[in-house]
């Protein structure tokens, strides 16, 4: 099966380098032959985009910090773009006029946008709910080293030192989560007839991701000093 | 003070070797573990146990993660055209 279209694509793509055009019947200002190879290659285009998103929904799937409604949200986008795109195909390919033919080709791009916008959103998601999830373990975690910090004070130890650590590592956390608050909606939201007006969008929600990484990252090393110093 | 660990290590020895040939089980006369030995790995508590190490591999490993998501947007954002679509 597989085979079979890939031969029949490249014979299309063959016969439209090939033939003389002038030989063909012309379909709003389009030789029949140019039809073909046109669809052959919108045909290819939407196969590269449906393989696209496969590897979107796997990493949605195995994306196991995703809340349940960001999930859900992705998941039917993605299945959404898939019968989209596979129906549009169907279209493409049953094309009769060159005008039709271009348009249809086109909203391959404009009505999906799956490269500049369909895989960002679903990144920039994955990676808010990344972070949300670090901040919950990272909370988790500065309790324990607080249970720590008591039971040393308790026993008269000096926990200055920690104690600035975790009362720093919880700051960071808090900011973290601060910089990513209401990022997943708002990218979620965006659809293809915004693009490219909502894409300052996606790169503020990007910065958004890279600032609370900062964060992360002080947070992470607050929480090695204060552990290091009770030790 | 030597001769007293070895003592009790006889002992100990031929307890079990009685144990052992009549067949009676410890199960139910078991001790249960001093207060300091965690029984589990996993705290089911939310009060976290002073004694246990703090694990703070995961938050070395989420890191990394973010950053594979974060490389992921890049590609899509480095550039505003999808241009392998060809319409004339």
């Amino acid at each position: 099966m597989k085979t079979a279209r890939i031969f029949l694509i490249g014979a299309a793509l063959a016969l439209a380098s090939t033939a003389p055009a002038a030989a063909l019947p012309a379909t709003s200002g389009m030789t029949s032959a140019r039809m073909t190879y046109l669809k052959a290659r919108g045909h290819l285009a939407i196969q590269r985009r449906l393989n696209e998103i496969d590897r979107l929904t796997a990493l949605v799937n195995g994306a196991t910090h995703l809340t349940s409604s960001n999930k859900s949200a992705l998941l039917s986008k993605l299945s959404s773009d898939t019968s989209g795109l596979q129906s549009l195909d169907t279209k493409i390919q049953g094309d009769t006029d060159g005008t039709t033919l271009r348009s249809d080709l086109q909203s391959i791009v404009t009505a999906y946008r799956i490269y500049v916008l369909v895989a960002p959103q679903v990144h920039i998601v994955v990676a808010s709910d990344r972070v949300a999830a670090y901040v919950t373990l990272g909370n988790s975690i500065a309790d324990k080293i607080q249970a720590k910090i008591d039971a040393a004070k308790a026993a008269g130890k000096d926990v200055k030192k920690a104690q600035e650590a975790l009362d720093d590592m919880k700051k960071q956390l808090a900011d973290a989560a601060s910089a990513i608050a209401g990022v997943d909606a708002e990218v979620i939201a965006l659809t293809p007839s915004g693009y490219p007006g909502n894409r300052s969008t996606l790169l503020d929600a990007r910065s958004s991701i890279l600032t609370a990484r900062t964060h992360l990252v002080n947070a992470r090393a607050d929480a090695h000093t204060a552990v290091n110093a009770l030790s | 003070m030597k001769t007293g660990r070895s003592a009790r290590r006889l002992a100990a020895v031929a307890v079990i070797g009685l144990i052992a040939a009549t067949g009676c089980s410890t199960s139910k006369t078991a001790a249960p573990p001093p207060a300091s030995q965690s029984v589990s790995s996993t705290p089911t508590s939310s009060t976290p146990a002073v004694g246990q190490p703090i694990d703070l591999s995961g938050m070395d490993r989420g890191l990394s993660q973010i950053d594979t998501e974060v490389s992921g947007a890049n590609a899509g954002l480095s550039s505003t055209s999808e241009g392998d679509v060809q319409t004339q």
